[in-house]
């Protein structure tokens, strides 16, 4: 490492001190990007915020030593009536797949609607999956579903008949946990939705350090680049 | 970077309008007979930015008592199909009826119930008219001891009638998501009420809610913007 050029005035330029500072500014803009898409996704049910992190040798790595971490809690449970908004009052997330490419994705948006075909469906349009990892299909649908369609805790549907109005379970919602396997505790709450977990406030309050690290970089940037210049001219002079 | 953070803060601004858009529709049809309350839903697309989608909200709104022997009410999920002037047929909650001059039922802009059901022919009018809650309509003549029947109001139920179309004057129009229209069972589709009309199922608080959350969304958007102006600055004129 002979080869780094250092100059005998407590400014290094290269790997450390100028470079530093840049790296040092950029990586708080990538932290800023971070508050700044919780801030976006606020209106989302379902949404769990992403607070970022610096990390280790993020000096080195610059704005890529940021890293998420994405939070478990969950959010405020919204009442809104709907017979088909869901949501999940504990871990777990529901299972969804796109229709075109079958991809299979998980969820805490429990926002769903009925197709004319009698399958359930997000709203944008992703099937809902049962246990068996199908798609869940309500066929003789009751023309009423706020009275006719019951979602229980343990996420089982049941139609009611029409004729008779008594109740015949149709399927169970599939309910998992991050790995992919049935969520230990499971309780769908029908007629709510769940609130993005994003607290503006505490977004606020996570940029406020972070002006103040900007500035100080920039500070400290400015500083040296002075003394680079005044060494470099008298330097010259001599 | 900081374009980025501008641009979606941005973006996310324009939504968060569209959303008011929906707030300002549905308060504005808070008297609209049978108005269903359209919700904008927010959702991440696949780019990774906001985007938003209309739902409606097909339950009852409340039944309001009015005495007029020409205003019915659905209680229930049908919908009363009715014929237009161009003969195409579409679908309406608001029972607010009328007979022309003809007299037929007609609905408040002018479109005629059903098939058509005659009321009275020719001037001599009528003394009472039923409509029961089967939709069974009964006219009682002048000097008659008794009702006779003249038509019967028959509903639709749609598979899902979330995605009817918004025709114009309070009338619904048939889509491909929202199925074809199905002659429902007597008591299927509701039940008929006379002399009660149905309020729009709009919430004010529900949409003083929405009004709020939007409002802090906007405000954060902006200051974030404000603030990432701030850092753009200041990164472009470090040499000062």
């Amino acid at each position: 490492m002979g080869s780094v050029p250092v100059i005998q005035a407590g400014v290094s330029y290269y790997g450390s001190g100028l470079g530093l500072s840049i790296n040092a500014m950029a990586t708080h803009m990538e932290v800023l990007k971070g508050h700044a898409d919780n801030i976006a996704n606020f209106g989302i049910p379902g949404y769990r915020k992403e607070t970022p992190h610096v990390t280790t040798f993020a000096e080195y790595l610059g704005p890529n030593g940021v890293e998420v971490s994405k939070s478990n809690e969950i959010g405020r449970l919204r009442q809104t009536n709907l017979p088909l908004d869901l949501a999940l009052a504990e871990e777990g997330f529901f299972r969804v797949q796109d229709a075109k490419t079958a991809r299979v994705s998980q969820t805490r948006d429990g926002r769903f609607m009925l197709q004319k075909d009698g399958l359930m469906t997000t709203i944008t349009g992703q099937y809902v999956l049962n246990e068996l990892g199908q798609p869940i299909r309500i066929t003789h649908a009751p023309s009423d579903l706020k009275k006719g369609l019951k979602i229980d805790e343990h996420g089982i549907l049941s139609v009611m008949d029409e004729s008779s109005g008594k109740f015949s379970p149709v399927g169970r919602l599939s309910v998992v946990d991050e790995a992919g396997q049935k969520a230990a505790k499971i309780d769908v709450k029908q007629g709510f939705i769940e609130d993005s977990n994003v607290m503006l406030q505490d977004e606020f309050v996570g940029i406020i350090p972070l002006r103040r690290h900007f500035e100080a970089n920039r500070q400290v940037f400015m500083i040296q680049n002075d003394n680079l210049s005044k060494l470099i001219s008298e330097l010259g002079r001599s | 970077m900081i374009q980025a953070i501008i641009e979606q803060a941005a973006h996310n601004a324009k939504v968060q309008f569209n959303v008011l858009d929906h707030v300002a529709g549905n308060i504005g049809n808070m008297s609209t007979t049978g108005f269903k309350v359209r919700r904008f839903e927010q959702y991440i697309n696949e780019a990774g930015t906001v985007n938003g989608t209309t739902r409606v909200d097909t339950s009852q709104g409340t039944l309001m008592v009015t005495d007029r022997p020409l205003d019915i009410a659905i209680d229930g999920p049908g919908y009363i199909p009715v014929t237009q002037p161009d003969g195409q047929t579409a679908y309406t909650r608001d029972g607010r009826l009328a007979i022309n001059a003809q007299g037929y039922l007609v609905t408040m802009s002018g479109d005629i119930v059903g098939d058509g059901i005659q009321i009275s022919k020719g001037p001599e009018g009528y003394e009472r008219l039923y409509i029961h809650p089967d939709g069974n309509v009964e006219v009682l003549k002048k000097g008659d001891s008794k009702a006779t029947q003249v038509g019967q109001l028959r509903l639709v139920t749609f598979t899902n009638p979330e995605g009817l179309q918004r025709g114009g004057k309070n009338k619904m129009l048939p889509t491909e998501s929202s199925g074809k229209p199905q002659l429902a069972a007597i008591g299927d589709g509701g039940t008929i009420k006379q002399r009660t009309l149905e309020h729009a199922n709009v919430s004010t608080f529900d949409q003083i809610g929405v009004t709020m959350r939007l409002n802090a969304s906007v405000i954060s958007n902006m200051r974030i913007i404000k603030f990432s102006d701030e850092l753009y600055r200041q990164a472009v004129n470090l040499k000062q």
